[in-house]
């Protein structure tokens, strides 16, 4: 027990001063089936408090103070619960006019946020202010198909994370938008955006083929739907083969339910969105046939990988 | 360190023989959050009541007094036109401070970007936000004659807009006649506007301004622009009394 306790601080102090979240109970092997509940948000554009009582559309809703309760009761029910944002989370209140990014990346740590991926408001300051803002995040913010190596922020972003959650393993890689048109120039120089089929192609092989990871989940925030033709996460999905479930973000879309499309083996893809401002937050629940084999990796891990 | 290299390479050693668990069963819901389903959670409010006491401290600062109330109407309204006005001067002081022959002579402020109407009495800095919760920054652009009919027939189907330093008959919907510097508009002379970022890239349907010839970003946030430009008037004593002036009619 010692050794196991030992490692685990080790593991901590690795990943570079991550936390480490939700270390079961349960050390031992288990058999049958186990439940993995995903949580997301996306856009919450720095919606701390509930709108104000007099907001004429959105009166009483949403704000991570209420949203953080809301998860915390599901913590308490479910053993295995990974909490995720497609981001956008900068913007929108003024928490961040005050405080920039700080103030919101501090909170969603607060409340044990595990990734999140970009969006084009994180940019909104430029990126040396974006660069000082996730000083203050202690979840690692994934993306794949921004080349920031010519940037100050060459080192900030994962180009994937692989969770397990008591022996089920995740890997996440995260698409953002194209920047240009949507961000002033000089607020992401030097940025390279690249084409977020090829990269997701990419991604996802290597997650569920070399990382053998049993769910990939690409957080998006390219958008769900577009009139044109730029690529969104509907336009996405039937050109992939591995990704199991698609979280996004940046077209504020209010789905009902997630939404089940084709990829191009045929295979289910999951699509979901929740609006904005934490007005709600997106639920998943995974049961995996666990049957017949030992769970010996009864712990919560985190492998950080510098993309 | 030995044990830990130990167990690295146990969890490699199990982690490269495993093979996939398949999914079952999948259930979803995307659950609202307002107060019927959710409580807030108290640490967390508690975590960020210094962070809201000073904002709402700030929040709460006069800026100005109106001796009116500023609505927003079409055509033209005491606020659409005294915010634009605003905007005209202030891009006048950048022009003429950075850009040597870049003065603008008129200002186009969508009214879809002014989202609350203003009290009479005290303005705070609060009230500045509601009225422009946008982070948009102040834009100059040179624009030909031709695209300004094009930004007026727009205004014309809109029934009205925020502008200053123009003078524009509206009749059915269609544009009976515009003028600049009280002079009719000539499709071929080229003109300053100051305007927003987020129209002068096509917002609000208007595309036109994406055709200009040249494009002066100040870098200025709209916002932070007008409460200075508010408060330097009430350290002075001002008190706001902007007039209708019929610079946008519609029959």
């Amino acid at each position: 027990m010692t050794s196991r306790r030992q490692f685990l601080k080790s593991l901590a102090a690795a990943s570079a001063g991550i936390a480490l979240y939700n270390i079961p109970k349960a050390a031992l092997a288990q058999h049958g089936i186990q439940k993995l509940t995903i949580l997301h948000t996306n856009d919450i554009h720095c919606h701390i408090d509930p709108f104000s009582p007099t907001d004429p559309t959105y009166a009483g809703r949403g704000g991570l103070a209420r949203l953080s309760g809301l998860i915390q009761q599901i913590r308490l029910q479910e053993e295995n619960v990974l909490l995720l944002d497609s981001g956008d989370m900068f913007q929108g209140t003024p928490y961040f006019n005050y405080y920039k990014g700080e103030l919101i990346l501090k909170v969603m740590s607060e409340i044990g946020y595990e990734a999140s991926t970009i969006g084009n408001h994180e940019f909104d300051n430029g990126l040396d202010a974006l660069n000082k803002a996730l000083d203050h995040t202690k979840f690692p913010f994934i993306n794949s198909n921004y080349d920031f190596s010519q940037t100050k922020l060459y080192d900030r972003f994962n180009r994937y994370v692989v969770y397990r959650k008591n022996g089920i393993k995740i890997g996440i890689y995260g698409l953002g938008v194209e920047l240009q048109g949507l961000v002033s120039d000089d607020n992401y120089e030097g940025t390279i955006y690249n084409d977020p089929v090829i990269v997701a192609r990419e991604m996802e092989t290597y997650l569920k083929q070399d990382k053998k990871c049993d769910l990939v989940i690409c957080l998006s925030h390219l958008g769900y739907q577009y009139e044109n033709d730029k690529i969104s996460d509907l336009t996405l999905a039937p050109q992939t083969k591995y990704t199991d479930l698609i979280l996004g973000g940046h077209t504020h879309t209010f789905l009902d339910k997630p939404v089940e499309v084709k990829n191009a083996d045929g295979n289910r893809v999951i699509i979901n969105q929740v609006g904005w401002g934490g007005m709600v937050l997106g639920r998943l629940d995974f049961y995996f046939d666990t049957a017949g084999k030992e769970m010996t990796l009864a712990y919560t891990e985190q492998i950080l990988n510098q993309g | 360190m030995y044990r830990i290299i130990y167990l690295i390479a146990i969890i490699s050693v199990l982690s490269s023989c495993k093979t996939r668990l398949n999914v079952t069963d999948f259930k979803a819901e995307n659950i609202p959050n307002y107060q019927n389903i959710s409580t807030i959670d108290s640490s967390l409010l508690n975590f960020i009541t210094p962070y809201t006491t000073e904002i709402d401290r700030e929040m709460q600062e006069v800026v100005a007094i109106s001796g009116v109330e500023l609505v927003k109407k079409k055509p033209e309204s005491l606020l659409t036109n005294y915010m634009a006005d605003i905007l005209l001067y202030e891009g006048q002081i950048y022009g003429a401070k950075h850009q040597a022959r870049s003065i603008p002579s008129i200002a186009y402020l969508n009214y879809g970007g002014l989202r609350t109407d203003l009290p009479k009495g005290k303005i705070t800095v609060g009230k500045i936000y509601e009225l422009m919760p946008f982070e948009n920054e102040m834009v100059i652009l040179r624009l030909k004659g031709s695209d300004l009919y094009a930004m007026a027939d727009m205004i014309a189907t809109k029934g009205g807009d925020g502008v200053a330093g123009m003078k524009l008959k509206i009749k059915d919907g269609q544009v009976e006649s515009f003028q600049v510097d009280n002079k009719p508009v000539s499709r071929d002379k080229e003109y300053w506007l100051v305007t927003n970022d987020y129209v002068a890239n096509g917002g609000d349907n208007m595309s036109m301004f994406l055709n200009r010839t040249m494009f002066i970003n100040t870098g200025i946030k709209l916002r932070d622009c007008f409460i200075e430009h508010l408060k330097r008037d009430y350290d002075a004593g001002k008190i706001i009394s902007p007039k209708l002036d019929g610079r946008i009619t519609n029959d």
